[in-house]
């Protein structure tokens, strides 16, 4: 039985459709399921208190932890352990189960469960934040994770947009915020304006591959080049690399932390100073503050017109970084908010917001962190959509044959700042066919290149001249193909705890069981207000859910498809509750009648 | 039944947006000069109603008319892409990449310019400095291009609309040597 | 009879409504399903309508219309922690019976 939440005014919908939405912070290291309750966004604690889950996933042969549970196996299984799966996100895959795709996957169904757990129904979608960084690929990735983990995807959201969220609603009527985003694996930079409710990003920079993990490593190759001894196996190498680790998270409160490992059966033991970690982050931190740089210039700033400046990430926690940035913008960071938190807080504040739970206006308008290029002659590419562009946005291209009676062609898009296309990321390449043969040159072909509101590309071509809507195929240069997808989906349901349409089916099973049972209470004290005829429908109706709850055994089929034995029950226990609409509302009538007429409810 | 309604009117509204020129969108009048306060207000305004995250709970996408209120945002802002499309208000088209007849005189100026900009050799404030003097020429262009819009002698505007281009390309030439 | 909170209620709706930053109350009510018939309703108040009644119960404002207050007179209110799931449950004497949800129920 859900226990229930107080809604705004007028917006509450059917019971059983209550709209709860969920956000979630898929991070390099940890990561986090939030919603809003009761007008409050809240993590959803695990059955351990914890809020932060690991993104860690150990891999046996028939069971996958996820998790805590999962921590342990770093030291005694790595090979078989998943860690900072998302710093390969968008990388091309090998289909194995341990992609990073199906990682991520693992993890989101993992937080799925706590939402469910916590909520005590399934939630209708999420949003699910990225580095505001990440290019298509690596959101296309992070949608397929999402997809293959049975959630509906609300959106994509930045995950600096989504801290400015979580801080600006709670503080802040207008201003300029600046959010510096490191993350276990990725950083970014996010240049804010809030105006009575719109949150307008003006720029973003940042790298997808550098984050709290490179400060570990740091620390790591430090010991190694003191004690002069490196790690014999992979097990020591763990070993060390989360005592690294712990040092830098000593070291932000301490003025010195001491290190003992064990390195080829010797123990050793070294000292690190907060100077000495300054001394070798130095340059790390430096190439961040280029980045900030960056994005104040592309935002048309200096560093005067930023009011606040938003940490995000634990790494943030790091005292020398702190320090920096004070001294670069002649402010204090704001260090109220927990940067551990904060984002999946802002994600659930959007979903609740996507989902029309909220009644006062909330508008993000983010921008496109890369700009979108095609190939043209000599390996040189050629911008269309500049970087830190609002989305949506779309532009058109026009292209022409070259050839007599060529009826296809191919463009290469890429996404990125450099001049050469082997320097930028390559996104796809689109094969246009069934172009009409013309003559060269007359031939227009408009290509439409869309930026959705999650970041995502998407193509469409007509040849102007006849109208005719070419035909495009496909070739992302990374990623997933939908066959592969697809072939992912049967794979996870193989390694799933628990099957899934097992449980939507039960779900399924237990609502139309309460209804019928209801309504034949109802039946039995108030058949008289029916005719014949309605009563005789009610009855066919409800013999039909009763065969349908007794005779199925689910199949394990993901795609919720017209013939999945849920959604034939949904359907049935929705026509019987249109049909007993009307029998409702006669009741309420008589209640109410009786009810002024003194007589008791429970008598009626 | 209001849901119904609602729909309807939406989609009328989505196919107004899409058939408009941006200073109809944004209901400014076609000048060059403009409020870019009120510019960002209206961008507001306008995607609070055509935001696909607004339009999330009906079916209809609004993406298209959303995109296209954003496209027009970044044209009125930017004044070398309002300059043309306020020429094409008045029924004058211009193609930057093809029509660059320009007075030799200010072509001799773009090659010194360009000549100093390969000299800085990716010298940063060397690089700000020129950025600096190019910025102040362009601000002057603007004063002028406004007034010839005023005065409504477009010839001179198309003339002065294709040396903003020039300097908006050295600027964007800049601006991408700093970066690396 | 009336409507009432449990002390425990009470400090999270105070609670919710000071972090929404408007509202002078709580309402419960009814409202008609296809279902079993009634479904509650809890919702922030920032306007009262002629026909509410208001309540008062450990210093929170509950309004109620006096159409639902039929089926809800006498209900106690508590703020409770089930499993993982954490909110309010409504203790309703006029219920015969109430589907698996909580959410609907029959009189």
């Amino acid at each position: 039985m859900a226990l229930l939440q107080i809604s705004e005014p007028d917006q509450i919908s059917e019971p059983h459709h209550r709209n709860i939405a969920i956000g979630i912070d898929l991070g390099t290291t940890n990561s986090l399921v939030a919603t809003v309750k009761s007008g409050i966004a809240t993590v959803l604690k695990d059955y351990n208190q914890n809020e932060l889950t690991p993104s860690v996933v150990h891999y046996a042969s028939n069971k996958i932890t996820v998790g805590h549970e999962a921590l342990q196996f770093r030291t005694t299984d790595p090979k078989n352990t998943m860690i900072s799966a998302k710093r390969f996100m968008g990388l091309d895959v090998d289909l194995t189960s341990k992609n990073p795709v199906k990682v991520s996957s693992d993890i989101l169904s993992h937080l799925k469960q706590i939402a469910i757990d916590s909520l005590g129904e399934t939630p209708i979608g999420a949003v699910i934040t990225v580095p505001a960084y990440f290019d298509d690929n690596q959101r296309q990735a992070t949608k397929q994770a999402a997809e293959i983990a049975g959630l509906n995807v609300l959106r994509l959201l930045n995950e600096p947009t989504a801290a400015a969220i979580a801080y600006g609603l709670e503080n802040t009527e207008s201003g300029t915020f600046l959010v510096y985003d490191l993350g276990g694996g990725t950083f970014d930079v996010s240049i804010l304006s809030l105006n009575k409710g719109v949150f307008e990003v003006l720029a973003v920079n940042g790298d997808t591959h550098l984050g709290g993990d490179d400060f570990d490593k740091l620390i790591y190759d430090f010991i190694i080049n003191k004690i002069g001894v490196s790690p014999i196996s992979d097990i020591e190498e763990a070993t060390l690399m989360i005592a690294s680790r712990n040092i830098k998270e000593a070291l932000s409160m301490e003025e010195s932390s001491k290190v003992n490992c064990k390195l080829n059966n010797t123990l050793y033991s070294l000292e690190i100073t907060q100077n000495d970690f300054w001394d070798l982050s130095k340059s790390l931190l430096n190439k961040t503050l280029m980045l900030v740089k960056k994005a104040l210039r592309d935002a048309k700033l200096t560093i005067n017109d930023i009011n606040q400046i938003i940490l995000v990430g634990g790494s943030t926690r790091m005292t020398n970084l702190r320090r920096l940035l004070h001294d670069c913008f002649h402010k204090p960071p704001l260090t109220s908010l927990n940067p551990d938190t904060v984002v999946a807080l802002g994600a659930a504040i959007q979903a609740d917001n996507l989902a029309g739970n909220r009644n006062d206006e909330l508008l993000l308008l983010d921008v496109t962190p890369l700009s979108l290029g095609l190939e043209t002659m000599g390996g040189l590419a050629q911008k269309i959509i500049p970087r830190n562009s609002t989305i949506p946005v779309t532009r058109a291209q026009d292209f022409t044959t070259y050839k007599d009676g060529q009826t296809a062609m191919t463009i290469h898009i890429l996404q990125g700042e450099r001049e050469l296309v082997d320097d930028c990321r390559s996104l796809a390449k689109f094969s246009l066919k069934g172009i009409p043969p013309m003559t060269a040159g007359v031939a227009k072909i408009r290509v439409t290149f869309q930026i959705d509101a999650d970041g995502l590309l998407s193509v469409s071509a007509v040849e102007q001249n006849t109208g005719v809507m070419s035909s495009i195929e496909v070739k992302p240069s990374f990623g997933l193909t939908p066959e592969q997808i697809t072939s992912m989906l049967n794979e996870s349901i193989k390694y799933a705890k628990d099957d899934i349409n097992t449980r939507l089916f039960n779900e399924a099973k237990i609502d139309a069981i309460s209804l019928v049972e209801a309504i034949e209470q109802a039946l039995q004290t108030d058949h008289e207000l029916l005719t014949n005829n309605e009563e005789q429908q009610i009855l066919l109706l409800i013999r039909q859910i009763k065969t349908q709850i007794e005779g199925i055994n689910p199949k394990p089929l993901l795609e919720d498809n017209a013939q999945s034995p849920r959604t034939i029950l949904k359907q049935l226990s929705i026509r019987l509750n249109e049909v007993t609409s009307g029998f409702a509302s006669k009741r309420m009538n008589k209640a109410i009648k009786a009810g002024l007429s003194g007589k008791k409810i429970e008598e009626i | 039944m209001w849901g119904k309604f609602h729909r309807l009117k939406l989609m009328n509204n989505i196919k107004q947006i899409l058939k408009k020129n941006c200073y109809d969108i944004f209901e400014i009048e076609p000048q060059f000069a403009i409020d870019t306060a009120l510019l960002s207000t209206k961008l507001h305004q306008l995607q609070k109603e055509f935001h696909p995250d607004n339009a999330i709970n009906n079916e209809l996408s609004t993406n298209l008319a959303s995109a296209h209120i954003n496209n027009c945002y970044t044209t009125l802002k930017n004044p070398l892409n309002r300059s043309i499309a306020l020429l094409e208000v008045n029924g004058y088209l211009l193609d930057l990449a093809k029509d660059t007849q320009l007075p030799l005189e200010f072509l001799g100026e773009q090659m010194e310019l360009h000549e100093l900009i390969d000299e800085a050799n990716g010298n940063i404030s060397a690089l700000e400095e020129l950025e600096q003097t190019i910025n102040d020429k362009q601000k002057q262009l603007l004063v002028s291009l406004s007034d010839t819009f005023i005065n409504k002698d477009f010839q001179e505007a198309l003339n002065l609309t294709k040396q903003l281009g020039f300097y908006t390309r050295l600027l964007n030439s800049i601006a991408d040597k700093i970066n690396e | 009879m009336a409507i009432t909170l449990t002390t425990n209620a009470a400090a999270r709706v105070s609670t919710f409504i000071k972090n929404r930053g408007k509202g002078i109350g709580l309402r419960l009510g009814v409202k008609t399903t296809g279902c079993s018939g009634l479904a509650y309703k809890l919702e922030f108040v920032d306007t009262t309508n002629p026909d509410d009644e208001v309540f008062e119960s450990e210093g929170v404002k509950i309004i109620v219309d006096k159409k639902s207050l039929q089926y809800i007179d006498g209900t106690c209110l508590d703020y409770t922690r089930e499993g993982l799931q954490e909110g309010f449950k409504f203790t309703n004497p006029n219920v015969k019976d109430e589907c698996g949800c909580g959410e609907s129920f029959t009189v």
